[in-house]
């Protein structure tokens, strides 16, 4: 079968400071508001709230919370490098099993410490999730 | 089972942007007869009661700004030309209506809504129309919604937009996940490629925001091509905006919604399809998928379907202030119809489906070949009742005469 030719595209089609239409104003109060969303540490590090008018603005906030949500899945690797860490603590370890034989004697005190540690690791993991 | 359902490893969508069925393809029909287009005789009243003809006079860029109104209020007004009685019915006549509305005083550009594409003129469409007329086009594949994009854009991801038929923020309810979340816990893969960071991602509330690592940029699209390494699902976002790249070069929209340039989306889509056409460990087991959200504000011809009872999720209402009708929406219709084209060396070449799709036909479609026994009670009564694509992967053998694009 024949190649089918596309048309041209002319370079005049360009203009990065057209309006934004209805879809990207929508995009961009989506953006807003999960940037409020943000630990304040890395809020900071994001360009203010942009006017609609203001299209490099625009894409500069985008951009960047973008980035910051991405970065977020590059961080996986580093925590899979975990045991190594663990290694290097075996005296940590020594005491943690210390610590746990004292509080086999003593149910109580295992109760107490335990259990609201993995309720706030749960709670923590929920309210990140939405 | 037929081979070429056999062989499928890959779905891949790409969902562009506003554009109505008979804008893009409507004038196949002449020649394509098995595409429900426009035989030259509609025409469509405006605000003076005139008729307007529906004409092959479509440019790639120019003739739609301000952008035509696709909010609920406005999409109802399109479908029923104003008529609120509880009687009524799509005529699908008010789209320069509306739009003369919008552009007060009225002007003749209030006509550009019904202008088509043409297939042998300089306004001819040789990407979209080629695939359109060699592979499988869907001759009733509907918006989710008769509303704008993104409540249009979360049924393909979530199979609903619960009560949502706007722009608005909005949280995904309990016990619904999106079909990539879904995927990853049936141990598939899946990600949705926005196009880069500049232009980022529609998904950014439910996803983007909790799930980066179902995430990539076209460019990891194209490299998964090129490795071998395509998920079991992709959806692709275009490009939405004008702007440059990192090295300052110019990047177009290549979303196609209005006013941006339509050559540009071709051009896209036929990066896409080259992708996958020109990688003989791709090609063979890859089903494509182009399908646009919404049409746009545009003209369409076909009356927009009211559907079976069976097919509604009862819990879902839109309210009177969100639907801007004065009434509730019971999400009980659909919306305007819209280009979808179904891409495969298994589809037969030149075939027109007539059977009814929307969105939801997207999440049920890859739900039923990746995950075969899963509950339906995770997901929407809208998405299990969804038509599926899979069977129309009819041949025995595989085509050798798929179009190439330059």
């Amino acid at each position: 079968m024949a190649t089918i030719h596309k048309h041209p595209v002319p370079t005049d089609s360009y203009d990065p400071k057209r309006p934004l239409n209805d879809l990207l104003v929508a995009q961009l109060e989506h953006f807003k508001h999960i940037a409020k969303s943000l630990p304040s540490e890395v809020r900071n590090t994001v360009p203010a709230e942009p006017s609609i008018e203001d299209r490099e603005g625009v894409d500069r906030f985008i951009a960047a919370v973008t980035g910051i949500h991405v970065s977020r899945k590059k961080a996986t690797p580093r925590l899979v490098a975990k045991p190594a860490r663990r290694r290097q603590s075996a005296t940590l370890d020594l005491a943690a099993a210390a610590e746990e034989t004292s509080t086999k004697n003593n149910p109580a005190q295992s109760n107490s410490q335990g259990k609201p540690k993995s309720k706030a690791r749960r709670g923590n993991a929920r309210s990140s999730k939405r | 089972m037929p081979p070429g359902l056999d062989a499928l490893k890959h779905i891949v969508v790409l969902m562009m942007e506003n554009r109505s069925f008979d804008h893009m393809l409507g004038c196949l029909k002449t020649k394509h007869p098995q595409v429900d287009g426009l035989d030259g005789t509609e025409a469509i009243p405006d605000s003076t009661g005139a008729m307007v003809p529906i004409q092959q006079l479509a440019e790639f860029r120019g003739q739609l700004s301000p952008d035509p109104h696709h909010d609920f209020a406005s999409v109802d007004y399109q479908i029923f030309n104003g008529d609120t009685s509880p009687t009524r019915t799509p005529t699908m006549d008010g789209f320069i209506r509306i739009y003369q509305k919008q552009q007060q005083p009225d002007v003749p550009s209030s006509h550009h809504v019904a202008f088509t594409f043409s297939e042998d003129g300089a306004n001819n469409l040789p990407v979209l129309q080629a695939l359109a007329t060699q592979f499988a086009v869907f001759n009733r594949w509907f918006a989710s919604i008769p509303g704008p994009t993104l409540c249009n854009r979360a049924f393909a991801h979530y199979g609903s937009s619960f009560n949502n038929v706007g722009m608005n923020v909005f949280y995904i309810p309990s016990p619904f996940k999106s079909i990539y979340e879904r995927l990853t816990a049936a141990g598939r893969t899946s990600k949705l490629f926005y196009y880069d960071a500049t232009s980022s991602s529609l998904e950014v509330v439910n996803l983007l925001q909790n799930e980066q690592v179902m995430f990539g940029t076209f460019q990891d699209f194209l490299d998964a091509c090129d490795a071998n390494q395509l998920p079991d699902y992709s959806f692709i976002e275009p490009n939405y905006k004008d702007h440059p790249d990192s090295n300052g070069a110019m990047l177009l929209a290549t979303d196609q919604h209005p006013d941006n340039d339509v050559r540009a989306g071709e051009d896209f889509i036929a990066t896409i399809y080259n992708r996958i056409r020109n990688n003989a460990n791709l090609w063979p087991n890859t089903l494509l998928l182009i399908v646009y959200d919404e049409h746009g504000g545009l003209y369409d011809h076909v009356p927009t379907p009211t559907l079976d009872k069976s097919r509604v999720d009862p819990q879902f209402v839109a309210q009177p202030d969100a639907t801007q009708t004065g009434q509730p929406f019971y999400f009980d219709r659909l919306g305007v119809r819209v280009p979808a084209i179904l891409i495969s060396p298994w589809v037969q070449g030149g075939s027109a489906i007539p059977d009814e799709f929307e969105h939801a036909s997207i999440p049920a479609t890859v739900t039923e070949l990746f995950m075969p026994n899963f509950d339906n009670s995770q997901r929407s009564i809208r998405e299990a009742t969804a038509n599926t694509f899979l069977q129309y992967l009819t041949l025995n053998t595989m085509r050798t005469d798929c179009p190439d694009f330059d």
